[in-house]
Formats: structure tokens, sequence, C-alpha cells
């Protein structure tokens, strides 16, 4: 079977890439309050930072690129239903985590 | 699409996206300051045993504003597994003895963490200036708690969603605004997520019995300020 073209699969692992975060939050909080912990307390907030930082950083360069390449290269009837269904989740969770790091590091 | 107008149209939308969420979460506050008199002030937090994920939660957000913004801060999360009252308690104490002004904050559901603080010396918790607890139907233990020395309680009075309600709080209280104000403005920013959960649930969850279970009430002195004294 033929693969859809790069314009065609960029919006859709940008769509995947936002269950990275969550998946992360949720292995990281089992690490540390599960019983017996393999990553200890002191560990929680530089990893809590560095997944949001990666996930607004992922979630930007996959909404981005994929919302560039739609518009460059894909028919309208096409586009648009990426642009609702994959790229605006991750532009909105790109902007989310990087809301959610700013106010995590009391700077807003 | 062409180059230019293709990249233009992409940083369009992430600039809609970047002014979308602060609007639906919370805006951006002007003043982050570090209100005076923080090496006279204290904070202890303590967070009920939850799900992981949900205790990860909880501290995440709260513990970088009590280190910010109090001279000292204390977080507890319990442990079905072992007790941490002695601990928690020592906690308060020697916050008590050490700090002019001592807030805590009870992140449980309904609790009894009161008796955990109406053993200490009635000396001591004359020192107690704000207890927020978000415990359902915990707006009860208001007289109780004012009781033992608190000058202010923030309660629920229902089965409330008062985590929705706390995070705006929290924002507001440790960057200097009035408790009254800190609280209308967390009450009414609360409220409109509710109305628009209402209406994304089609009406299956009551926004207004939401409202009215989940409204923090505050008891005694409503003029607080985190830089004040005791």
């Amino acid at each position: 079977m033929r693969r859809p073209p790069w314009h065609i699969r960029w919006p859709l692992i940008a769509l995947g890439f936002q269950l990275v975060p969550w998946l992360a939050f949720h292995l990281l909080a089992r690490a540390v309050y599960l019983e017996p912990p393999s990553v200890s307390i002191d560990a929680e907030r530089p990893w809590t930072l560095a997944i949001l930082a990666a996930s607004a950083g992922g979630s930007w360069i996959f909404g981005g690129v994929a919302t560039y390449l739609l518009l460059r290269r894909s028919r309208p009837r096409v586009a648009i239903p990426l642009l609702l269904l994959c790229c605006v989740p991750s532009l909105l969770g790109a902007a989310f985590y990087t809301h959610a790091y700013l106010v995590f590091t009391t700077r807003v | 699409m062409g180059r230019i107008p293709a990249l233009l149209a992409t940083a369009a939308l992430g600039l809609a996206c970047t002014a979308i969420v602060p609007a639906a979460t919370d805006v951006p506050l002007r003043e982050v300051e570090v209100p005076a008199g923080r090496e006279h002030r204290a904070a202890i937090a303590i967070r009920d045993d939850v799900t992981p994920f949900q205790k990860f939660g909880s501290r995440e957000f709260t513990l970088p504003y009590l280190e910010r913004y109090y001279g000292q801060a204390r977080y507890f999360t319990l442990s079905g597994k072992r007790s941490q009252f002695e601990e928690f308690s020592a906690a308060v104490s020697q916050a008590l003895t050490e700090f002019p002004a001592v807030d805590l904050f009870v992140l449980a559901h309904s609790n009894q963490l009161i008796r955990w603080v109406a053993i200490l010396p009635e000396e001591d918790r004359r020192r107690l200036r704000l207890v927020y607890n978000t415990g359902c139907t915990d707006l009860k233990q208001g007289p109780e708690w004012l009781e033992l020395g608190a000058k202010s309680y923030i309660g629920h009075a229902g089965v409330s969603f008062s985590p929705v309600f706390y995070v705006y709080f929290l924002r507001r209280w440790t960057r200097g605004m009035e408790l009254n104000e800190a609280v209308r403005d967390s009450n009414a920013r609360a409220f409109r997520i509710f109305d628009a959960l209402g209406a994304i649930s089609f009406g299956s969850l009551d926004a207004e019995r939401v409202k009215a279970d989940s409204e923090a009430i505050i008891f005694g002195d409503r003029s607080l300020r985190i830089e004040g004294g005791p």
C-alpha cells in the first residue's frame, strides 16, 4: 500500500503527538507516587517543566509545519478538515503547554 | 497557496491559538512581584490520598507559588500506607512558633484535618491567619477554625468543583490581592467555566447547581492581604 504524502502525514503526526504529554505526565505521576517510588519527589518539578517545554516545542513544530504544508500543497477540500481536526488541536496544545509552563513557573 | 501567504496564515493561526488559551483558562496577571514581608509569613499545604495524577497536579501547581511568595513553604502529600499526622503537626507547630503569620491550604476531600491543628497550643494557633479548605461541605468548619485562631477561613458549601476555584484563587491571593477581591474574582472566573461546561454538556451538567455548591465563601476577616500581619 502506498504511504500518504508528507503533507498528509504531518497533520496526523501533529495530532498523535498530543498524546505524548498526557502519557508522560501519567507515567511521571505513577513513578513518583506509587509505592515504591521509582522517581524521587525532588525530581518531579524538573521533569514536569522538561515535559511541558518539550510538549510545547514539539506541538509548535509539528502543528506549524503541518499547517504550512497543508496550505502549500493540498486542495481546500483536503486541507480544511485536516487543519480543523489535526493542526488546530496541535497549535492549541502548543499554546496550552506554553501557558502552563509560564503558570507553573509563576511568571504570569 | 504561495510560500509567503502560507507562512503568514500559519503564523496567524498560531497567534489565534495563543490568544484563545489564556482567555479560556486564566489570563496572565500584571502583578507578579513578591509582596512585601515574605520573610514574615509561612505556608503549609496538605493533599489527601488521591490518585497519583491528582497528587502530582496539586503539588506541581501549588508548591512553586508557596515557595516564591512565602518565607517558608511546606507541602505534604498523604499516602494510605503511613500516617503523616506527627510530621504535619510538627511542621505546623514549627511554623506557628517561628512566623508571625501562617497560612494553611487544605487540599483534601471532606476532611477533619482541623483535629490535627486543634491539638496545638492556643498561643501558637493565634498566628494562624488564612485557612483555605477545598473539602466538599467543609464550609461548616468555618466557625471552628476561627475559634481555633484563624483570622479567615474559606470553604465550599456543597459537593464542589473546588479545584477550579483554587487555581484562580492561589494565583491572585499570592500576588497581593485583598482576600475578598481574590475570592470574588476567582468565583466569577470559576462560574464562567461551569457555564461553559453546562453549555457543552447540553445541560447534563447543571451549571447553576454546581455554582451554588462550589462557591467559595469567606468566614472572618475579608480584608486580609498576603503582605498583612497576623
